[in-house]
């Protein structure tokens, strides 16, 4: 940008929140240049970015203001903005709860307030109502407001909406232009700017004359107008904090539950997005910074306990991220600032613009466009288009739009974010959009893609690599969020033109006609090395490619059973190829041999099963879903996408070995900023491992599973001081050998009993607090907090099995485990429906999760090949976890059809016992128990598997199993009699 | 530390109970006695924690024009305390495709009479 010259615009709009954007998105209709400044790296930095999303009906305002004006007005245009604009919209309407007879007048003060501000389709409902229409509220309704024109939207991608299509009728977006003055042109000024009325300036030198000034400044918007006008402004700024929750939770409530305001408080609200979530929040905290957006445990204690109220889960599990934004409050009567102050004609504010501010966007739009058109004397533009063409989400299509999406970019077939279900070529579209992306974030909120509940734990490195390939940014220049937030601390030098090659490879390998896949693949088969053609119908079709997968295709093959393997990734071997360590195989190769070798291993038993025809690969193919057949006995058909298109595979039957996901920092509702350094423990090993990247410099680790340990030293081998290991429980999740080797080797401590209470930085990370635990409810110690500088923070704080897939066609699944509920044959609740590896339950060692695979596989081949049966889970035998034990696979025994079968159980204690004690008992239908087998071990810890064999004819008649573990005596003596005891390798 | 004896204290790895192990060591670095251990393989950590300790090293190295890097690994265990520079030996590799899983890339990496090796294949 040239410092020196001055740029002529018609309407220079400072900010590009969903005001400013909606007011770009007017001044289209006009002929007029309009220019927007934007401080941020992205649109909607500010407010826009973090409120509740919601379209208020217009019953809260104090009528006659401008919020009672503009509210009503702007909830009745949002629906045709929805519709020309294509931004997610759904007008599911609100309640106001009330919990006592105070709050139930302060609903009927409501009810007269709507009449008052002209809103329709509001009515008060008694207590048996309003539990009628939302039977999640908790106890004590007393009675509640119904407004039928509440509605909940996206608020970024109004904005974004507003912004492409002001931009499409030739708005300049400059983004980091923070606006420095605003002034009067002087008729002395630079050559030029005395035909203009304004001149204002940016930080960066950049210098524009316009006849107009919209100052949508969000909560600077007072420091704007106090330049220019003596009707001095205050912006009084006010956090609010809030949490999200994941989808499965969606459908708690339909609308959007408010509390009646009362002496205690304004409460808070529950709502559905239209994503599918569930948000709870705000609270109203008044702070003097009027950019930290930090969250504070307090604060979002406070929301979580107050949200109780309306929702009584609030605060439990399925939690994905919290977040906090200022609202711009006016000092003074808290009213809307809009319009020309009388000393400062041609400079139109939109100040002191908190909530009802979203919804009031379009109508203060309209209106103030109007207005500048008609003082500039602005000719209607001819060209206007008010409806925009938008593209259909790949999530939103039915298989034959997606078939067609896929033809035109056959990046369309290639899934990246799987929580989200986002492709590859709708973040490319992303990148290549009217509005520049800037930011990690700006294609996360365009895209939907790293918003679901991994947070972009899996998907974030091919993202990044996604966009240095389409947009030429390193993921080391690539800012995450704000401006120096930079997504990892080092790339190779020449990673912008290796992440192309490497995507055109991902392109060539996922074309029908491919020839064999590379690298680890190398001995990999895919389906051109197959001459035998593909059967109308296989018998077993697998789903995941990783350990358990191949296993379970190799063994149904075997089995005699023709097998599609059906893997999302272009190379086989799940999560393997990215653990370069040695310690796998010892159980299944009697060697300890790194994760590459491991499945170099798997794969070649596959390819031999290939070369015979009998097993065919698709790689780069992400499963969609699994019908169920049309009647019972009939045939499963499988979907799935590819760059090649949508195929179905009709199959007789289905193994699921899809996997697991990390849980995230939003799991663990970790207060503070969010700046970049996060990371699960996998993402980082894939950005190291399998791109070459350094994630960071200066590493802490939270929880001790064996990934963070694992990444613990591959980090302080590759350079990095890793400062220490944090752990909540009083001892280590991860395996001894791992402690050892990873931490004392390298000398990081092991901090036990200790957790991350918060997050600090405004970019990057820049340090954590960390506090010490309660060793009973591991809640944070007051007084114990340390704070630990670092610029990265890996997460191992769990995994969880993936089951999007067996959701989908029906499949029961263990609160416990997460994984499906199976039988010893591992058939889940649906007929010839499998399900093994890390989606069953997590697995501590990979030779379990192919052992597990094996079985899998070997089983649906006997099904498939009318040698099994189909039955019900009504004749099964099931298992309970007795005292001790939190969870057994298998949950049933179909003793019946097991007639002279080994059963092995695995199972977790639920804490560390000293040579325990296991008793299997059969319980029979009076609730007698009789022991059927003892099993004795050294030690147990819930980080380590146990498992104990059984002949199902020594069960004899019996209503259920149960397995119970306790604490036996500890042995006297010590000596190599001792280890005949077993235990863990 | 001539004439003296020497005692030395590891963690058992060889099963989820960890051992607090102590090893005696007579003047010459012999081992006289172990104490702590639970039962015989925990014996033989002690003696070669004590006299040898090896373990395994692995990293990942840069391929030319490769966006994937090579994973690498010391094809025996090697002294714990030359993992460092066996590490800094590793990363120092710069390599061009193609390269095979196996391939021996440094023979007798810092005079410890292992190589390091591919632990995959790079076309």
């Amino acid at each position: 940008m040239d410092a020196n010259r001055t740029y002529h615009v018609d309407v220079v709009v400072i900010g590009a929140g969903v005001a400013g954007c909606a007011v770009a998105r007017e001044l289209a209709r006009w002929d007029v240049r309009t220019c927007v400044l934007e401080a941020g790296n992205d649109l909607a930095c500010g407010a826009t970015r973090a409120n509740s999303g919601i379209v208020h009906a217009g019953y809260d305002p104090k009528p006659g203001t401008n919020k009672a004006r503009f509210n009503v007005e702007g909830s009745r245009l949002f629906p045709q903005w929805a519709n020309e604009l294509g931004f997610p919209y759904v007008r599911n309407g609100s309640m106001v709860l009330a919990f006592s007879e105070e709050e139930l007048a302060a609903v009927r003060r409501l009810e007269a307030r709507a009449k008052q501000n002209g809103v329709e389709g509001v009515r008060v409902v008694d207590a048996a109502e309003a539990y009628r229409l939302e039977p999640s509220c908790g106890p004590g309704v007393t009675g509640a407001l119904v407004a039928e024109t509440g509605a909940i939207c996206d608020p970024y991608q109004v904005a974004l909406a507003c912004a492409e299509q002001a931009a499409e009728h030739g708005a300049d977006f400059r983004f980091n232009e923070r606006v420095t003055f605003v002034r009067p042109a002087a008729e002395d000024g630079p050559a030029g700017e005395a035909s203009a009325r304004w001149v204002v300036a940016a930080a960066t030198g950049l210098r524009i004359a316009a006849r107009a000034v919209v100052n949508a400044a969000g909560v600077f918007s007072a420091d704007m107008n106090n330049q220019v006008s003596a009707s001095k402004l205050a912006i009084a700024a006010r956090r609010g904090e809030y949490c999200l929750y994941d989808t499965e939770h969606g459908g708690a409530f339909g609308r959007t539950m408010f509390q009646a305001p009362s002496s205690a408080g304004k409460g808070v609200l529950v709502t559905p997005t239209v994503h599918g979530n569930v948000l709870v929040g705000p609270n109203a905290v008044a702070q003097s910074s009027k950019t930290d957006v930090s969250t504070t445990a307090e604060g979002l204690r406070f929301v979580l306990d107050t949200a109780r109220k309306t929702w009584p889960y609030a605060g439990k599990p399925g939690m994905i991220s919290n977040f906090s934004g200022i609202r711009a409050t006016g000092a003074g009567d808290g009213d809307f600032v809009i319009g020309e102050p009388d000393d400062a004609p041609g400079f139109f504010n939109i100040a002191c613009f908190d909530s009802p501010g979203l919804t009031s966007a379009p109508a203060v739009a309209a209106f103030l466009a109007g207005r500048i058109a008609e003082q500039l004397g602005a000719a209607p533009n001819a060209a206007f288009v008010p409806t925009r063409r938008t593209r259909k989400a790949f999530a939103d299509m039915n298989e034959e739009e997606r078939a067609a999406a896929i033809a035109a970019d056959p990046r369309m077939g290639q899934v990246v974010c799987r929580c989200r279900n986002v492709t590859e070529g709708e973040i490319a579209a992303a990148l290549h959009g009217p509005v520049p992306v800037l930011s990690l974030d700006a294609t996360k909120w365009r895209t939907g893609a790293m918003m679901g509940r991994c947070h972009g734990g899996f998907c974030m490195p091919e993202i990044a690599r996604i966009v240095a390939a389409e947009a030429g940014i390193a993921p080391s220049e690539l800012d995450k969020r704000g401006v120096g937030s930079p997504v990892l601390a080092a790339a190779r030098p020449d990673y912008r033109q290796v992440a192309a090659a490497a995507g055109a490879d991902t392109a060539a390998a996922a074309a029908p006609s491919a020839a064999p896949a590379a690298g680890v693949a190398a001995v990999a088969p895919s389906a051109a090395s197959v001459a035998t053609p593909a059967p109308a119908v296989w018998d077993v079709a697998i789903v995941g490619g990783g350990a358990a997968g191949i296993a379970a295709a190799v063994s149904a093959a075997q089995a005699g059973a023709r097998a599609v393997l059906i893997d999302r990734e272009k190379k086989l071997g799940g999560i393997l190829k990215q653990c370069v360590h040695s310690g796998f195989g010892l159980h299944r190769f009697g060697e300890e041999l790194t994760g590459p070798e491991y499945a170099a291993r798997e794969i070649q038993a596959l390819a031999e099963q290939c070369a015979q025809g009998t097993v065919t690969v698709r790689s780069g193919a992400s499963v969609e879903s699994v019908d169920q057949p049309a009647q019972t006995g009939g045939l499963l058909t499988v979907h799935a996408v590819d760059a090649s298109g949508v195929h179905r595979f009709r199959t007789r039957t289905v193994v699921l070995a899809t996997g697991s996901r990390e849980r995230g920092i939003g799991a663990i509702n970790v207060a503070g900023s969010r700046p970049s350094g996060v990371f699960s423990a996998g993402s980082a090993q894939n950005f190291m491992n399998l791109q070459g990247c350094l994630p960071g410099r200066r590493v802490a680790v939270l929880g001790s599973g064996d990934i963070g340990l694992i990444m613990a030293r591959r980090m302080a081998s590759q350079g990095a001081d890793v400062v220490g290991v944090f752990e909540i429980m009083p001892h280590p999740s991860g395996l001894r050998r791992n402690i050892v080797q990873c931490l004392d080797d390298f000398g990081i401590p092991l901090h036990l009993g200790t957790t991350v209470v918060r997050l600090e930085g405004e970019g990057r990370l820049s340090a954590v607090i960390t506090s010490e635990v309660d060793p009973e409810t591991l809640a944070p110690l007051p007084g114990t907090e340390r704070r630990v500088a670092c610029d990265t923070l890996l997460l191992s704080v769990g995994l969880v099995p993936e089951n999007e897939v067996a959701k989908s066609v029906g499949v029961a699944l263990d609160p416990v485990t997460g994984g499906a509920c199976v039988d010893n044959h591992l058939a889940t609740s649906v007929p010839n429906v499998f399900a093994c590896g890390n989606a069953l339950h997590i697995h501590d060692l990979v030779d379990h999760a192919s052992a597990e695979g094996s079985v899998a596989g070997a089983q649906a081949a006997r099904a498939a090949l009318g040698r099994g049966e189909a039955k019900g889970a009504v004749r099964d035998v099931p298992v309970v976890a007795g005292e001790g034990v939190r969870y057994v696979v298998p949950q049933r025994i179909d003793v019946v059809a097991s007639s002279g079968e080994a059963v092995r159980l695995s199972l977790r204690v639920t804490g560390v016992l000293e040579s325990p004690r296991f008793v299997v008992e059969a319980v029979d239908g009076s609730g007698e128990a009789r022991v059927v087998k003892r099993t004795k071990e050294r030690v147990a810890v819930p980080a380590e598997m146990v498992q104990i064999s059984l002949r199902v004819d020594e069960l004899g008649p019996c209503a259920s199993l149960q397995v119970s573990a306790s604490e036996g005596e500890r042995p006297q003596a010590c000596g190599p009699a001792a280890a005949a005891g077993g235990g863990a390798e | 530390m001539q004439g003296a004896r020497e005692v030395k204290s590891f963690t058992c790895i060889c099963c989820p109970l960890g051992c607090r192990l102590e090893a005696t060591l007579a003047p010459g670095g012999a081992v006289e006695a172990v104490a702590g251990q639970g039962c015989r393989r925990g014996l033989e950590y002690a003696v070669g924690e004590a006299t040898n300790p090896v373990r395994m090293a692995s990293a990942v190295v840069p391929v030319a024009g490769c966006l994937e890097p090579l994973s690498v690994k010391t094809a025996q265990p090697v002294p714990k305390g030359q993992i460092r520079a066996v590490l800094d030996a590793m990363l120092a590799l710069r390599l061009e495709a193609p390269v095979c899983a196996g391939d021996v890339l440094l023979a007798d990496v810092c005079e410890t009479g292992v190589s390091v090796v591919a632990t995959k294949s790079v076309p």
